[in-house]
């Protein structure tokens, strides 16, 4: 803690300032894009801090890995859109708040929320270090197993109502992630059309289950656009908002916990950490049919989440050089080229570039809180862009997008044919977010298993593998314990449904 | 449609799915790339046997009321301008084809009329739009972007 | 009226003459380098650092510009390379032996090691054998005596499916007469972390990357034909008398397309080298410990077909069909 304290000073000068300044903003906009996300801000800003000295660039890399987290939000409330994996959740109630007339609200729950969520992962990081880098260290393939299932049994909870139907795109999410070659045994699988050796990544899957279907919906409504609402700005409105966040501190100490577990997890990241968090706090919470309306407890859950998990990522990557999630594995990249390797070393020998990084990385909350409290000032500008105009310009930007993670036309032909087949499931009332989300945890639920099982077949044996063990235990309980929920919470909803439309009948009669 | 011819033909659609997938799946070479393919073919056929007793046991009932007729020609023309726009990309280059998707298509499915005023503003803010996508990734992050014949 | 046509004409006749006449050397614009891995990987950031000093005169004149095009080993990108790729000499292909040939060999890809024309080598990655820090198996014989009495049961994992990883994996079994179990993770990194956090019994890796986590691990044996300046105290297979040659070195280098202009080839073999033995890519190297090895043409080439030799010898048991 002291180190990083005395090296806040070194952020003042004017490289490392300006690194923290742009990275804020240029990371704001790019979580902002539908398309691109933090992992490719950051891979492509990669080559540029070459010619910077290590400090300036790692400043700029941290500074927009937390922005671009953090941006995401903005196009997931205002058009729909995540522009981050991990907006996903934020989308589910931040976006019913813009369209009530809250987007301004919603944004600024969604950047103080970020800035909570941030400072907490960057002090897990700074002061609990040690025992959270032991933590991670204990899980291996069967661990992440169970993880993964965990994180399976939130798609009953975000079916909307429509259990059925969400567990069918959640388990079809599964299926697709295995399009492809078998990473473990180098099969190729569903490999019906050459487009689709590679897979389908999870961008490009991202942008076309959700940008695509929002396309179409706005090409319909074009013809609403006279009775839009016009959005203005609100005044006042900040601190009363800021205010709330009293009332909903559970959720705020839930999400910080979960998001930094899940970003000290190899491999995970902040996709499913917002999606986790968001579906537990609905499950403990005391309304919980008010989430998916617009309830800003969603928001907060969710973004909260996201950005607890940037600091905790780096945990594994500066002591073991095992980065927390995708983006900290390009962050790597860019330490070693500065020559800079995870280990003590670091904290030795590097002690000034890496503590000024880490007293970087807590500042940062603050600008990316700023520049994104002043965009949401300005945020009903968006809301009021016609639909005609919105329609081409995501269009153009979810091409590009896709094309730039892989440098690659095919990913943009499945993009859109994924769109369309998402289009046609919205329609038949089929919900997106479990698609998505299996489409994220099939790969780690089969790899995991699969590894687990060659391991254990040589040692003691799958059963016991993969069922004893403490952490083993413990997350084969939560799973259990989040699916039952989900199930008797969908089954009531149900249930009630079916007696409120009997007695509508009952009334016509 | 009412409701319940809705929910059939979305059986339908879980059927045409379930089929899709069966017939891909590899060879039992090695049995486990095979394997958790299987059991989410399994899952998924498990479901849609779950929701055909369910549409039997409790057709849904229609939820009344009168709805806006679908535009579908207008969003036939933007998947189509759709396709066409990703395929011309690689051949004339990415910009040239989202301007001039951006401004086709935007005054193909106007509901405002066509004024050649209006069109000129159309014109200058898709010309803006793809200047700034050039000056972000071609000029400021160097990323490589289809070229094709032109720009 | 006439006499403007045939001055025209004769304007027209000059100039286009004087364009083939005066069409610019290669490269006159920015060459792609396609690397078939994600960035922040080893054989990205290797290209990244070798390729800095491109836009030099001395060297190529214009910049190199990494394209990433990761999928399924690297087969996607190569297959892409050779399928769509441009032939002008535009466009330079990272490769890495064993990878190349071993998937050549074990899958159908629409490439094997005679599609690519090699230019230059810049590194040479040797496989190391790596346990966790209090694994009980200390030296490569109490490995290979546990081994033999355990048939099976030793796990052994490595950064994929065919790679050098795998590759020395199969080899120490041949040549120690035991039974191994691979395990292929995701890539280099979680590979170490199975290995420290004692999921797995032990592991083959890189050599850049083990030599910089010494702490959390022990080194029994480098898979290669003499020591490494890295490491020298770690013996190689050879001298503790087993026989693994070099088949698992992980080779990275560029190469182009075959049906690139001759023109293309000629100036990328001349300068390559000499850009990788620029004193700012080998002090980056090393301070990335990353090992380079700097091979020219011929050398390179040489070497391409006797790594395809080795490797078609040890994986034929595992052609499919």
């Amino acid at each position: 803690m002291l180190e990083t304290l005395q090296h806040l000073g070194n952020l003042l000068n004017i490289p490392n300032f300006i690194a923290l300044l742009l990275g804020s903003i240029g990371g704001i906009f790019f979580g902002a894009m539908p398309g691109l996300s933090p992992t490719m801000a950051v891979a492509l800003l990669v080559p540029f801090t070459f010619y910077m000295n290590a400090t300036t660039g790692l400043i700029l890399l941290g500074s927009v890995y937390t922005s671009a987290v953090a941006g995401g939000a903005i196009t997931a409330v205002l058009i729909n859109i995540p522009g981050a994996p991990a907006s996903i959740a934020t989308m589910l109630d931040g976006h019913p708040m813009a369209k009530k007339g809250e987007g301004q609200q919603a944004l600024y729950i969604a950047f103080v929320g970020s800035l909570i969520g941030g400072v907490c992962g960057v002090l897990a990081l700074i002061l609990l270090t040690p025992p959270l880098a032991a933590f991670a260290m204990r899980f291996g393939p069967s661990e992440l197993f169970w993880v993964s299932v965990f994180g399976i049994t939130v798609i009953a909870g975000l079916s909307d109502g429509r259990l059925i139907k969400g567990l069918f795109g959640g388990v079809l999410g599964m299926l697709i992630s295995c399009i492809g070659y078998s990473p473990m045994l180098g099969e190729p699988r569903f490999v019906f059309h050459d487009t689709l050796t590679s897979g389908i990544a999870m961008v490009p899957a991202l942008i076309g289950l959700f940008a695509i279907p929002q396309v179409l919906d706005l090409a319909a409504e074009v013809h609403l656009q006279v009775k839009k609402n016009k959005y203005t700005p609100k005044k006042g409105v900040f601190w009363p908002t800021v205010r709330r966040f009293r009332e909903w501190w559970k959720t705020t100490v839930l999400a910080n916990i979960i998001g930094i577990i899940i970003g000290i997890i190899p491999g995970a990241g902040g996709q499913v950490a917002g999606l986790i968090t968001y579906d537990q706090t609905r499950k403990l919470s005391k309304h919980p049919e008010s989430f998916g309306t617009g309830d800003p407890e969603g928001v907060v859950a969710s973004e909260v989440s996201n950005n607890a998990t940037v600091g905790a990522a780096l945990i594994p990557l500066l002591t073991l050089g095992i980065p927390g999630s995708p983006t900290a594995a390009v962050l790597l990249g860019g330490l070693l080229i500065h020559g800079l390797f995870p280990g003590p070393e670091l904290f030795s020998k590097h002690a000034d570039v890496t503590y000024t990084f880490i007293a970087g990385m807590l500042v940062a909350q603050f600008f990316m809180c700023g520049v994104g409290l002043l965009f949401a000032r300005f945020s009903h500008a968006i809301m009021n862009i016609s639909n005609l105009i919105m329609m081409a310009s995501v269009v153009i930007l979810a091409v590009i997008g896709t094309y730039c993670v892989q440098n690659s036309m095919d990913d943009v032909i499945v993009m859109f044919a994924l769109g369309l087949l998402m289009y046609l499931g919205i329609k038949a009332e089929f919900p997106s977010a479990p698609v998505v989300l299996g489409v994220i945890l099939g790969p780690i639920a089969e790899e995991s298993f699969l590894r687990g099982k060659m391991i254990a077949e040589t040692d003691v044996g799958v059963f016991q593998y993969f069922f004893t063990g403490g952490i083993n235990l413990l997350l084969i309980a939560l799973s259990v314990g989040s699916l039952a929920w989900g199930l008797y919470g969908e089954y009531a909803r149900y249930t009630k449904r079916q007696r409120a439309e009997a007695a509508c009948h009952a009334t016509t009669a | 449609m009412n409701a319940a011819k809705k929910e059939w033909l979305c059986i339908a659609g879980m059927l045409v799915v379930n089929a899709f997938f069966y017939f891909q799946l590899p060879e039992r070479s090695e049995a486990g790339a095979s394997l958790f393919p299987g059991l989410m073919m399994l899952l998924l056929l498990g479901l849609t046997a779950v929701k055909t007793v369910s549409q039997l046991r409790f057709p849904k009932a229609d939820s009344g009321g009168t709805k806006e007729p679908f535009p579908l020609a207008r969003v036939l023309v933007v998947v189509v301008a759709v396709i066409i726009y990703i395929a011309i990309i690689e051949p004339v280059g990415f910009y040239i084809s989202s301007f001039l998707f951006f401004l086709l298509t935007t005054v193909a499915i106007q509901t405002t009329p066509r004024t050649p005023r209006a069109i000129a503003v159309r014109f200058c803010l898709a010309f803006g739009f793809v200047a700034f996508l050039y000056a972000l990734f071609t000029l400021l992050l160097q990323v490589q972007i289809p070229k094709g014949i032109l720009i | 009226m006439k006499k403007a046509i045939l001055f025209c004409l004769a304007l027209v006749l000059l100039s286009i003459g004087g364009v083939a006449l005066a069409a610019p050397p290669y490269p006159s614009s920015p060459i792609s380098l396609i690397v078939v891995y994600t960035p922040g990987g080893a054989t990205d950031f290797q290209a990244r650092i070798v390729s800095m000093p491109a836009g030099e005169e001395k060297y190529f004149g214009q910049p190199i510009v990494i394209v990433n095009k990761p999928g399924a080993g690297g087969m996607t990108g190569w297959n892409w390379c050779v399928e769509k790729g441009s032939k002008d000499g535009y466009t330079l292909v990272s490769y890495n032996m064993p990878h190349l040939v071993a998937q050549s060999i074990v899958s159908k890809p629409s490439f094997t090691v005679d599609s690519f024309e090699p230019i230059a080598n810049w590194g040479a990655d040797p496989a190391v054998l790596i346990v966790p820090k209090n694994s009980p198996l200390k030296t490569v014989k109490d490995f290979v005596e546990y081994a033999k009495a355990n048939p099976g049961k030793v796990t052994v994992n490595g950064a994929g499916l065919y790679v050098g990883h795998h590759i020395a994996t199969l080899q120490l079994e041949k040549a120690a007469g035991i039974k191994l179990t691979y395990i292929p993770e995701k890539g280099g990194t979680d590979a170490f972390q199975a290995v420290y956090s004692n999921k797995v019994m032990s592991g083959f890796n890189n050599l850049a990357d083990a030599f910089r986590n010494t702490d959390n691990l022990n080194i029994l044996a480098i898979a290669d034909t003499k020591r490494h300046a890295f490491l020298p105290d770690v013996p190689t297979f050879q001298e503790l008398g087993y026989d693994i040659d070099d088949a698992s070195v992980n080779y990275r280098g560029y190469c182009f397309v075959k049906g690139v202009p001759k023109e293309a080839i000629d100036k990328a073999a001349a300068v390559a080298p000499a850009m990788f033995n620029d004193p700012m890519v080998v002090s980056k190297m090393k301070e990335s410990g990353s090992p380079l090895l700097v091979l020219n043409r011929e050398e390179t080439r040489k070497m391409f077909y006797s790594q395809k030799a080795k490797l078609e010898v040890l994986l034929k048991d595992l052609v499919k069909k």
